[in-house]
């Protein structure tokens, strides 16, 4: 019996195949892409890549699956050690951070990109690259009680004056809501391709389809 | 019978494909690695010197190996894999990555290794005092390869909380205490009659806490910083890493907006008192 077991009853052995074999990679190990990244890995895809520069701090504890162990430590390396220990998925952990200069060897090796960056260069740095490439890029962002799961062609890259505030409100509800909303694109994408977008809202629980 | 000229040939050729072949091996800081090929065993000093770590090492002569790149954990594991598994609980820090640890059932190690001591565990990159671990024993040394997390953590706390009590191994008394649980305080506690690193370590932290107003509960050794949980004065609790060198906030816990190296343990409990 494989590890995953329900989600291949659930999704069909063709599917499950697809998966385990599509390369993804996340930008960011962060609220959205430490869950995106534990989430998809626990639903069978087993070619990972995660980039973070960042290190793990106190304040992430509540939104991100990190223990107070590893306050200090690199979040990609810690992200990628969880995994193979839980599950025995190697995740490939990038601890650089991703400028315009250096997305070609950072991203080259994915068929899908998941920007969950907190900052717009580097969300910009990632858009301009799938787009040049046509590589599906799918981007997901939290704004207080609003999140948005979008796919490159539609996506806007957000001002610079929402960069670097690290105390910002945050729900984990909301952060839940948004990873498996997202993780469903995905998996949804590399079974019918199909580029779906939505918007998310906590205070009335609504997840709609998202338009321009 | 086996031809000497034959023989010699082939050791020949494998030692000149051990020059181009990288290996995989643990490495404690000032010590040797090792790799075998065609039944010899080979000993390398590594380049840099100092190494202490898993390394991929690439041998440049008979007698230096350079480290390519440190391991990742599945390179590791899948090392490890070959060696039999021990669970132990770490007693105290031997040195830098090394650990005094004892056997979590003497009757299992008792079958398995012939006999029961205190164990020296190397490479031991995350854990703490008192906390049980698994362990791998390839006959001459034990590596470390994860901390075991199937036991209580209330075990490990209140472990510490009695040593910073005093409380003599005799007397220490919890749910589910074994012999082996008694011998490891012993152990750790044994040596605490000198003035020891640690001890140092923990007073100068708690000395810059309590200039700032906060207090120290535990602190963890992460090679060049420290991990310390610690308390403002209105009792919010804080996990910080701090420097070794100059008590400066590796990473404060909230957000400074990048410039947590401006600030020092006993500057940081102002400003988390201030952001409460």
């Amino acid at each position: 019996m494989s590890v995953f077991f329900h989600e291949q009853l659930y999704r069909t052995n063709a599917v499950m195949t697809k998966l385990k074999n599509y390369p993804v990679t996340i930008c960011g190990a962060g609220a959205l892409g430490a869950n995106i990244a534990e989430n998809l890995a626990r639903s069978g895809f087993d070619k990972l890549t995660v980039i973070d520069c960042d290190r793990i701090e106190e304040r992430n504890l509540s939104t991100q699956p990190y223990y107070r162990s590893d306050v200090g430590a690199f979040k990609a390396k810690i992200l990628a050690n969880n995994l193979y220990r839980a599950i025995g998925t190697k995740v490939d952990a990038k601890t650089k951070e991703l400028t315009p200069a250096n997305t070609t060897q950072l991203l080259k090796d994915s068929q899908l990109i998941v920007d969950v960056f907190d900052n717009s260069v580097a969300r910009q740095a990632v858009k301009d690259y799938a787009n040049q490439l046509s590589i599906p890029c799918l981007h997901a962002g939290l704004s207080a009680d609003y999140a948005e799961v979008i796919w490159n062609d539609v996506y806007r890259v957000p001002s610079e004056v929402n960069d670097d505030v690290c105390d910002y409100p945050l729900a984990r509800n909301l952060v839940i809501l948004t990873v498996a909303v997202t993780c469903e694109a995905i998996v949804s994408f590399i079974a019918t391709a199909e580029q779906r977008n939505f918007s998310i809202t906590q205070k009335d629980l609504t997840v709609q389809s998202f338009f321009e | 019978m086996t031809n000497i000229f034959k023989l010699i040939n082939q050791i020949a050729i494998a030692e000149a494909q051990l020059h181009t072949t990288q290996f995989l091996a643990p490495c404690v800081k000032g010590g040797r690695v090792r790799t075998r090929v065609a039944g010899m065993v080979y000993t390398f000093t590594p380049k840099p010197s100092k190494f202490e770590g898993w390394g991929i090492f690439q041998p440049v002569d008979e007698k230096t190996a350079t480290v390519v790149e440190e391991a990742d954990l599945p390179q590791i594991t899948e090392y490890l894999q070959h060696f039999p598994q021990i669970r132990l609980r770490l007693a105290h820090q031997l040195r830098k990555q090394t650990w005094l640890a004892y056997p979590v059932n003497e009757a299992d190690v008792r079958q398995r290794l012939k006999v029961v001591k205190p164990i020296a565990v190397h490479l031991v990159t995350e854990g703490i005092a008192f906390e049980q671990i698994i362990a791998r024993w390839n006959g001459q040394s034990c590596w470390f390869e994860e901390v075991d997390r199937r036991t209580d953590p209330v075990i490990v706390e209140t472990l510490q909380s009695a040593v910073k009590q005093l409380i003599p191994a005799e007397e220490l008394q919890l749910k589910g205490i074994t012999p082996e649980i008694r011998t490891v305080y012993e152990l750790a506690t044994r040596r605490i009659e000198g003035f020891t690193q640690p001890q140092q370590d923990e007073k100068r932290l708690r000395k810059a806490l309590q200039m700032g107003g906060g207090e120290l509960n535990q602190f963890h050794d992460r090679s060049d910083y420290w991990t310390v949980d610690w308390t403002t004065a209105d009792g919010v609790r804080h996990s910080s890493a701090i420097a070794k060198t100059d008590l400066t906030v590796v990473s404060s816990g909230i957000c400074l907006s990048g410039r947590d190296r401006d600030f020092d343990l006993q500057s940081l409990v102002a400003v988390m008192e201030q952001q409460e």
